[in-house]
């Protein structure tokens, strides 16, 4: 199911430079996805869409069953909302610092991220939030360490499962 | 589907069993009698297998264990012969509930359920489930409500599971299982009062844990029940302490709240294992190069793959696996589809113990679920339709007994087990006040059931992908 991502924060264009990643593990993953920009952005993979323009492309992406990520740069918190609330499936990962003047902190995001994550923290809490979702499954079938796998197959065995 | 302001919470109780509930105690579990009175009720059919892992995510996403490639908690990853891997959240392909409902800006409270683990955000509150490695530092999202969950629970802390489950006394499983019980309702009451949500899904297993290590003490047609037992009364006991916190839960919060109570599987009595492997090789179907020192379990290395076509992996029930040419390594098996039907039907001709038909019942996976993802077992087997339950262990070289020693031991091979799990565990429906729903209506329901029917409560549209029905909450007087 094609998804809207949109992160928001001052500094979100900072993401940018990981746009060939971003399109490259969302791809691993099942998942066509198109980068936007608000805002241009010195990355060629980064398509720059225009705030108000923003709802009738993402509905036409989803139509192609296309997802989005979007480098939301629009400052006023009744302005994002109301885009957000006209984009198809939206996910919404909330950088705002509660200290700057210019954004004001939205309300109803699904992840508020901490203030000082870095840029490659962020992209992992990206997949994250699209995995706890189920947007995108997890990277790898299987998290468990071998000695966690051992440790828990003593445990099933005690228990009588395996 | 019109929008509707009503919560719903799914209280998940692991292996509660109807036979307890609606027959043996109902008189004594006010809560259940007047669910039973003004509610509707029922048996809820499980997953194939009626195991913890997959049913309580079949449950939750309304897919069936081959959808969710999900056969136990421990699965082949590919068609090797080495060990199988444990499952955990990164096994799911298919939304659940909880996801569902935050892709809709819904919130949740998910505490306890089984696979969750490494936990993911969702809108909203999410504690994982067993299994949880000892050594896991994150098991909530977000991660500060661990520290939410020590501070709630008090002294010892929030308890993911029972510990030493094997080699406690018996007086101190007991009062560990209800330490479980009390410690699990605490938290979950507690983050109920405290956040706001839609959906509140919690499970608890301190159920399943007492069915499997005091059933024979309770039932006194169990070949290894003993009539002096001081513990003959504790099921009962503990389902009337069950009752009174669901009651007590349920009325914190509130008439608005629909409430549903259900459980992944049911249990009955377990009459003893039974040697799977040994009986392969007894049919000339597994070939063992070298044998354990001491009775064991059946390893890969001490199989002769070049004269093996199939083995048997299993707890409460078994997967079969077949030796497959051009698909194991070392597969000689040619036809598998024509060898899968006549294995299926020596497996269902199985002689038991003194030579009656065992009644094994044998599922073949590709006829059973509506796709096979992963690597599914070829053969699904309930050892004498869930009487028995399987035992991995196999003789050492000269040492194999004659007859029905050597396939059919009293116990587990992992220490006492009195019971198995069953096929059918329960589900109650209280509605919210005000609701014009049944009263007092049985019903017999589906696991794949539940997830359909609360979106539906929730005003949500179920996803076409699901499996299950919407249950018809109405009766007579709704």
């Amino acid at each position: 199911m094609a998804f809207s991502l949109f992160l928001i924060g001052p500094r979100v264009s900072a993401l940018a430079e990981t746009a060939p990643d971003l399109v490259e593990e969302l791809s691993n993953r099942g998942v066509a996805a198109q980068i936007i920009s608000t805002t241009p952005v010195d990355e060629e993979m980064v398509k720059t869409v225009e705030a108000d323009a923003l709802p009738a492309h993402l509905t036409g992406l989803a139509k192609k069953d296309l997802s989005a990520v979007v480098f939301f740069t629009e400052p006023a918190r009744a302005a994002r909302e109301a885009i957000i609330d006209q984009a198809p499936d939206p996910v919404v990962v909330d950088w705002c610092k509660l200290d700057d003047p210019g954004f004001e902190r939205s309300e109803g995001a699904h992840c508020d991220l901490a203030d000082e994550e870095q840029v490659l923290e962020g992209f992992a809490e990206i997949f994250a939030v699209l995995e706890g979702l189920g947007y995108v499954p997890f990277a790898d079938r299987g998290s468990l360490t071998p000695e966690q796998d051992a440790e828990l197959v003593e445990k099933l065995k005690e228990l009588g499962y395996v | 589907m019109g929008a509707s302001a009503r919560r719903v919470a799914v209280i998940g109780i692991d292996c509660l069993t109807p036979q307890l509930v609606f027959d043996q105690h109902l008189d004594q579990l006010p809560f259940f009698h007047g669910v039973v009175e003004r509610g509707v009720w029922g048996k809820l059919r499980s997953t194939v297998p009626p195991i913890t892992i997959p049913a309580w995510l079949c449950m939750a996403s309304s897919q069936d264990p081959g959808q969710l490639g999900l056969y136990g908690f421990r699965n082949r990853t590919n068609h090797s012969y080495g060990e199988l891997s444990v499952a955990d959240a990164s096994w799911l392909r298919a939304p659940t509930l909880w996801q569902l409902l935050s892709r809709k800006r819904r919130r949740s409270l998910v505490v306890g359920v089984p696979l969750t683990y490494p936990p993911r955000p969702i809108l909203g509150d999410l504690v994982s489930g067993v299994p949880v490695p000892a050594d896991a530092e994150v098991y909530t999202a977000p991660k500060g409500l661990r520290a939410e969950l020590d501070e709630i629970a008090g002294d010892g802390g929030y308890i993911i599971d029972v510990g030493d489950f094997r080699t406690r006394s018996p007086e101190d499983l007991a009062q560990a299982l209800a330490e479980l019980r009390e410690n699990r309702f605490d938290v979950v009451e507690a983050l109920a009062a405290r956040r706001e949500w839609d959906l509140l899904f919690m499970v608890e297993m301190s159920v399943d844990r007492l069915h499997h290590a005091f059933w024979a003490h309770a039932d006194p047609a169990h070949p290894l029940h003993d009539p002096e037992t001081p513990f003959r009364h504790l099921l009962r006991d503990f389902y009337i302490a069950l009752d009174a916190r669901i009651g007590r839960f349920v009325e914190s919060l509130g008439d608005d709240t629909a409430v549903l109570v259900v459980s992944d599987h049911g249990a009955k009595t377990m009459k003893g294992g039974v040697r799977f492997n040994e009986w392969l090789v007894r049919e000339g179907l597994l070939t063992l190069k070298a044998r354990p020192p001491k009775l064991g379990r059946l390893k890969p290395e001490m199989i002769d793959w070049s004269k093996t076509k199939a083995w048997a992996d299993g707890g409460y029930y078994t997967r079969v696996f077949c030796n497959v040419k051009g698909r194991e390594p070392e597969g000689v098996v040619e036809d598998c589809d024509a060898f899968v039907a006549e294995l299926k039907g020596r497996f269902e001709t199985m002689a038991g113990p003194g030579g009656a038909p065992l009644g094994n019942r044998v599922f073949v996976p590709k006829e059973t679920y509506q796709a096979c993802e992963n690597v599914a077992p070829d053969l699904i087997v309930y050892p004498g339709d869930l009487d028995y339950r399987a035992n991995a262990q196999v003789f050492p070289d000269g040492q194999v007994p004659a007859g029905d020693e050597a396939l059919f031991p009293l116990e587990n091979d992992t220490g006492v087990d009195g019971a198995n799990h069953a096929q059918h565990g329960v589900w109650c429906y209280r509605p919210a006040k005000g609701e014009a729903r049944a009263a007092g209506r049985n019903l017999d329901a589906e696991i794949y059931d539940i997830a359909p029917t609360v979106l539906s409560l929730l005003g949500e549209e179920p996803p076409a992908h699901m499996i299950g029905r919407v249950l018809d909450l109405t009766g007579p007087q709704g």
